[in-house]
């Protein structure tokens, strides 16, 4: 036991004194405070925005004074001027020419159709308001033809309603987080076990490429080596997450606007009780990935080869990964509770199910156990095989030398 | 204390690297292990050590299996190796905690080692800035952190520069003053007759000649002797019709069996040469170990 933490100790100031971890984690703050700054960015520049100047054209003289409150209503994105009178192609190209306008709208009737055109300069990132004020248009024009039938202002009023549409999601939740935000969560615990998971297999090819290992299985046993150091790199990716997580959160809630997270995620829902129950998926599904990776690290004789060796446990995650997050979009079918008992995708998808509120504290007992029966199965595997291969320099391994080694006493 | 290897066989797949290996080292010294490339050194090094599992036979340490619990054991391999990324001081600290040290009694006697070998300002160094040599010699300090009694030294000089040589050569001594054992694997003969006492020679896994030095060179019979004079003494070589196989600033080695030798030494004194030295030449490690382990 000694010796297995001070094999994680090492591994813990070796990684941590690393540039690229160091630098990384940089990276990865600047990227979580600037991400919640966004709002607050692109309101500043909304700010400082001038509004898009639109010239309305009614071409007939349908509306008369009807629409000059369009002037002063600066809430549609347009700072607008109306005329009457006929207006062309040519004319809006003279217009926009001589930058007197950034936008045209002209309309006229036809029979029965009031007829919209619209001239821009070219197809703005922004994008145009032009089907608000098509609506404003359209419904004075329906205002003066119901007036002209000698409707009082009462029953104008009326038959004036207006409409709203509210979404309302009636799952059994109320936890007020969605299932969008769930899959988002998903991707983050996934590329937050997987990455950690990984640098177990580059650290073991670094000693077996090295060489230092033949000095290293005389000083301890292969198994404190394997579990010290999948206990090191586990402890570096938790604190590592725990400090992104807390500054994430921290974040959100000094930069985000309140309204920003409403019905996506609702950070105080996230109990003691259901970050217990992150810890534990991310932990079991770390150590059981790590120790798959500890195995193919120690099966290769060169780092180039780490990546080959890798690539089944690399599409094993993928698949697991993809299982739980694709059956999230039907979180209720059986391919959903099968993705949270599955041992390979369990740590993807039960800790959202959870907070979705679509598992029970047992179905997340029945998870956890097959999630941990079947990582103590893949480190007693791991073990072995990197007991009797960490020192072969030979040939390329094939499953063969794995059943082989297995074998061995 | 002592170590017995006895009857050990090891295979890979169909070949037999070991083949019924046996030998002792009952006292203090340094027990030399040579051999060919392929020769099985370098398993038998690591069947003694446990980091592979013989096949058959046994080795013990003062009666005990040899394990990391029973034996107090250093070693030295011979795939050279380091944590490139780490200081030198970091990974010695960390050999050193593996090793029972604890935290005050490994920084001591890090800094001892790093001192007696010359290594002291490379202590905060990243090992891949060190030159070959010098990562040589810190694995070197991680097989001798913890004072081992059993220590095992495969190839120890090689790559090493003669100033270097020079160093671990008087740790060597030192180590054998200390009552330590030691085991060494080499193929510079100038070591090994430098250094052990004892020795084993494998080809192809086998034993093919193993005891004492001393005794083998002189249980060997010689064709050869050498006389140191300032005379000519060919006319008399001529007389008795013997070869001079080497001749330098009169110092002359001449091929003579041994029925030649005293007709020799009776000419040259009754021709009244002036002799300084008369001596029969013993084979060099390197005659016998090229017989025995050449093709």
């Amino acid at each position: 036991m000694k010796d297995l933490l001070i094999v994680s100790k090492f591994t813990i100031k070796d990684m941590v004194k690393r540039k690229s971890f160091i630098v990384s984690n940089i990276i990865f703050l600047l990227v979580i405070l600037i991400g919640t700054n966004i709002p607050r960015i692109m309101e500043s520049f909304n700010a400082d925005d001038e509004l898009s100047r639109l010239l309305l054209v009614d071409e007939d003289g349908l509306l008369g004074d009807d629409l000059l409150y369009l002037e002063d209503n600066k809430d549609l994105g347009y700072e607008i001027k109306i005329i009457d009178g006929k207006y062309d192609r040519s004319d809006a190209q003279k217009a926009i020419d001589n930058d007197e306008y950034d936008e045209i709208i002209s309309f006229y009737l036809d029979k029965n159709t009031i007829m919209f055109d619209d001239y821009q300069a070219d197809m703005s990132l922004v994008g145009s308001n032009a089907e608000v004020i098509v609506n404003q248009v359209t419904s004075a024009y329906y205002n003066v033809k119901l007036m002209s039938l000698g409707l009082s202002q009462d029953e104008l009023d009326a038959l004036n309603v207006n409409f709203e549409l509210n979404t309302n999601y009636l799952s059994n939740s109320d936890s007020g987080n969605s299932t969008f935000a769930m899959m988002m969560f998903s991707i983050v615990l996934f590329y937050a076990v997987f990455f950690c998971a990984s640098q177990v297999s580059a650290s073991v090819t670094t000693e077996k490429t090295s060489k230092i290992i033949e000095s290293l299985t005389t000083s301890t046993s292969p198994k404190n080596i394997v579990l010290g150091k999948t206990l090191g790199v586990g402890v570096t990716g938790l604190c590592q997450l725990a400090v992104l997580l807390i500054f994430g959160v921290i974040c959100a809630k000094s930069f985000l606007p309140s309204d920003v997270l409403k019905g996506v995620i609702n950070l105080d829902s996230i109990t003691f009780g259901v970050w217990v129950i992150i810890l534990l998926y991310f932990v079991l599904g770390y150590a059981l990935y790590a120790l798959i990776f500890a195995l193919t690290g120690s099966l290769v004789q060169k780092p180039e080869d780490i990546q080959s060796a890798n690539s089944p446990v690399s599409m094993l995650s993928v698949f697991a990964f993809y299982l739980a997050y694709f059956s999230m979009i039907n979180s209720k079918s059986a391919v959903s509770v099968f993705a949270s008992l599955f041992p390979f995708s369990s740590p993807f998808s039960m800790p959202s199910r959870y907070m979705l509120g679509l598992a029970s504290v047992s179905d997340v007992i029945i998870s956890l156990v097959i999630l941990v029966l079947t990582a103590a199965l893949i480190g007693y595997i791991s073990v072995k095989v990197y007991s009797n291969a960490i020192l072969n320099y030979g040939n390329k391994f094939s499953l063969k030398d794995i059943v082989k080694y297995l074998k061995q006493r | 204390m002592g170590l017995v290897v006895k009857d050990v066989n090891k295979s890979f797949g169909n070949k037999h690297v070991v083949d019924n290996i046996s030998f002792e080292l009952k006292k203090p010294g340094v027990f030399g292990l040579l051999g060919t490339n392929g020769a099985g050194k370098t398993t038998t090094i690591r069947m003694i050590l446990g980091i592979i599992k013989k096949d058959s036979g046994d080795i013990t340490w003062d009666g005990k299996s040899v394990t990391r619990g029973n034996v107090n054991f250093g070693y030295l391999p011979e795939e050279r190796g380091l944590y490139p990324k780490s200081t030198v001081y970091d990974q010695l600290v960390y050999f050193a905690n593996l090793k029972g040290l604890d935290k005050k009694e490994a920084d001591d006697t890090v800094r001892y080692w790093l001192e007696k070998l010359n290594l002291m300002e490379y202590i905060n160094s990243p090992a891949e800035k060190l030159s070959k040599g010098n990562q040589q010699k810190v694995q070197f300090v991680t097989a001798m952190l913890h004072n081992p009694d059993l220590i095992v030294l495969d190839e120890p000089f090689s790559g090493l520069d003669p100033v270097n040589t020079e160093v671990l050569s008087g740790i060597m001594k030192e180590l054998v003053s200390k009552g330590k054992y030691i085991i060494m694997s080499s193929h510079q003969m100038g070591v090994i007759e430098e250094f052990c006492s004892d020795l084993v020679i494998l080809n192809r896994g086998k034993t093919v000649l193993k005891g004492n030095l001393k005794k083998i060179k002189d249980s060997y019979e010689t064709n050869k002797v050498m006389i140191e004079t300032d005379d000519d003494i060919k006319e008399v070589l001529s007389k008795l019709d013997l070869e001079i196989i080497n001749e330098s600033d009169g110092v002359y080695t001449i091929g003579a069996e041994a029925s030649d030798r005293d007709k020799l030494l009776k000419e040259l004194v009754k021709n009244k040469i002036s002799i300084k030295t008369f001596s029969v030449v013993k084979p060099s490690l390197h005659e016998i170990f090229i017989e025995k382990a050449g093709e």
